[in-house]
């Protein structure tokens, strides 16, 4: 067992080693799949954490009346943070907003604040959801009339808040399903490629497998070593394909952080974090897959 | 080896009962032949082209299954054998084609080392036996080359010495000498008669009337897929 073993993976690397061109022919085929597949992965979850940014960024600022009290504010921020997908409720005292008012610098402004004499503005209250959907859920919430008292001026601002969040998350949607349906197909022509790349390489040998079924080599004896070739490939060209795509982001994050902003969009950091999984991942498909292929192709030679 | 295979009732090498072969159903290939040849026997059989010579060996082999009719083969009933002990059937038996059959990309010595490597062979006793038989057979300063290197004749030494080095009961050759030049045949031949005297039975396949006439052995004749005579000291009849 042991011994046959040896001899089944000595045969592997003898054959890859003296069919070299195919052996590389067949190795850049499957590695170009890792490394187109890793770039897909790359858009899908770039654009994620772009979306994920924006939503970020994304809030909803209720202005109070200058009437509503310090204590009515924190009523409403508890009442607020208690609605479900509210992230975070920031208060802001009607002292601070006048402050940012003054930083502003707009003439205007100063110079009516000057005629006012006290302060004209009531607090604000920053409200962050989880998602853009949520938005749209809270905002029906404090359309409520038991809010009303407290917060100013909100149907106008809501509605076209209520507009552009629906915009935005239809249009975060239909990128993840389009990016999502772009993954699937490549993933199933990379899986096509593999799969033909499996059978033209056994193709060329079935001369060979013939033979060796004459002079009384069994069927797992004949199978054996392209099973061990097979894990070969697909371990390299996940090294490899995987390790040449982490270089590429290595070169190419600096530019995405010129853009997106360091904490926003970071693929270097998923990739590397997530390394073994999506190698792993890719290893244990395309394992899977090019045996199932080497498995169909071989059989139509073991016959006789 | 199962027991429902290995029939110990016939002590001929080789038994033909009544075998019919169709291809697709519709190419009769042979049609009620029969014969037997015993242990240590040499055997040539020939016929014309499309006579159905091959089919026998492929039938022979258990590479085809009879449509019609019963083979025992070295004490094997091959007639039904299961896919499963067709490796081990044919470790028993030797065989030699026209083209060769060498893999391309093992050395002379890997492709005879290959034949028992498949049943488990110990390196050490492979490293032993190869050069013993390539020698046996002239190539032992041939070792090392791939088939491409070598001439037909050296190719079909090589396959002889792959086919003999299970020390098989049986060899057959198909047309072993088809793609060989006169001088290279006549070796060829001496080569099988030399294995033949050394007590492995040997079925030659062979449109070669000098060979046949030359030989002075049992000639079985095909024509359309039946025996249409059988000699103990045969002569080319067709
Ligand atoms: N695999 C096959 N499929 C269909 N017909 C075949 C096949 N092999 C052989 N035949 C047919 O069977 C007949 C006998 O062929 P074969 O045994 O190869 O003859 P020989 O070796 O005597 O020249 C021929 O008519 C040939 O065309
Ligand atoms: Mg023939």
């Amino acid at each position: 067992m042991i011994a046959a073993t040896r001899r089944i993976v000595r045969f592997a690397l003898q054959s890859m080693w003296r069919n070299l061109w195919l052996t590389i022919a067949t190795g850049a085929t499957v590695g170009l799949t890792v490394l187109s597949l890793s770039a897909l992965l790359a858009i899908h979850v770039g654009i994620g954490q772009v979306v994920n940014s924006v939503e970020k960024q994304l809030n909803l600022t209720l202005t109070l009346y200058p009437t509503v009290t310090e204590s009515q504010a924190n009523t409403l921020v508890i009442a607020i943070n208690a609605l479900p997908h509210v992230q975070k409720v920031t208060y802001v005292s009607k002292e601070q907003v006048l402050e940012q008012q003054k930083q502003s610098g707009d003439p205007e402004i100063l110079r009516s604040i000057e005629a006012i004499g006290e302060n004209p503005f009531g607090p604000s209250l920053i409200v962050g959801a989880k998602d853009s959907k949520a938005y749209l859920s809270i905002i029906n919430e404090l359309q409520k009339s038991q809010y009303s008292a407290l917060i100013e001026g909100q149907e106008r601002h809501f509605e076209e808040n209520q507009s552009f969040l629906q915009n935005f998350s239809n249009f975060a949607d239909k990128v993840r399903y389009v990016v999502l349906a772009m993954t699937l197909v490549f993933a199933l022509i990379s899986a096509l490629m593999v799969f033909n790349a499996v059978r033209v390489a056994i193709y060329t040998q079935r001369e060979e497998i013939t033979v060796m079924r004459l002079v009384g080599a069994t069927t797992s004896f004949i199978r054996g070593p392209y099973l061990v070739e097979l894990f070969i490939y697909s371990a390299f060209s996940v090294i490899i394909g995987g390790g040449l795509f982490i270089l590429l982001l290595y070169a190419g994050q600096p530019y995405l952080t010129t853009y997106f902003g360091q904490e926003n969009v970071n693929l270097l950091a998923y990739f590397k974090d997530n390394a073994l999984i999506i190698y792993g991942a890719q290893f244990i498909g395309l394992f899977v897959l090019s045996i199932v292929s080497a498995l169909l192709a071989v059989r139509r030679y073991l016959n006789a | 080896m199962t027991s429902e295979t290995k029939n110990k009732a016939t002590n001929e090498m080789i038994q033909l009962k009544g075998v019919t072969k169709s291809y697709d159903g519709k190419i009769t290939a042979l049609q009620g032949v029969s014969f037997s040849i015993k242990p240590g026997e040499l055997v040539s059989i020939v016929g014309r082209s499309g006579a159905g010579k091959s089919t026998v060996v492929r039938l022979l082999l258990a590479e085809e299954r009879a449509s019609k009719g019963t083979i025992n083969v070295g004490g094997w009933d091959i007639t039904a054998i299961s896919h499963r002990d067709v490796p081990q059937f044919r470790r028993q038996i030797g065989v030699v084609f026209q083209d060769f059959k060498l893999l391309p990309r093992k050395t002379v010595f890997e492709n005879v080392a290959f034949a028992l490597e498949v049943s488990g062979e110990p390196t050490k006793i492979i490293r032993e036996v190869v050069p013993q038989v390539l020698n046996l057979v002239g190539l032992s300063n041939r070792l090392h080359q791939y088939p491409e290197q070598l001439s037909g004749g050296e190719q079909q030494r090589a396959s002889i010495a792959r086919a003999l080095i299970h020390r098989p009961k049986l060899l057959l050759a198909d047309e072993p000498t088809g793609n060989l030049d006169s001088i290279n045949t006549a070796e060829i031949i001496d080569l099988l008669k030399k294995i033949n005297d050394l007590g492995t039975t040997v079925v030659l396949v062979t449109h070669n009337r000098d060979v046949v006439n030359t030989l002075r052995r049992r000639v079985i004749t095909l024509d359309k897929g039946a025996v249409i005579s059988d000699q103990a000291v045969g002569r080319y009849v067709l």
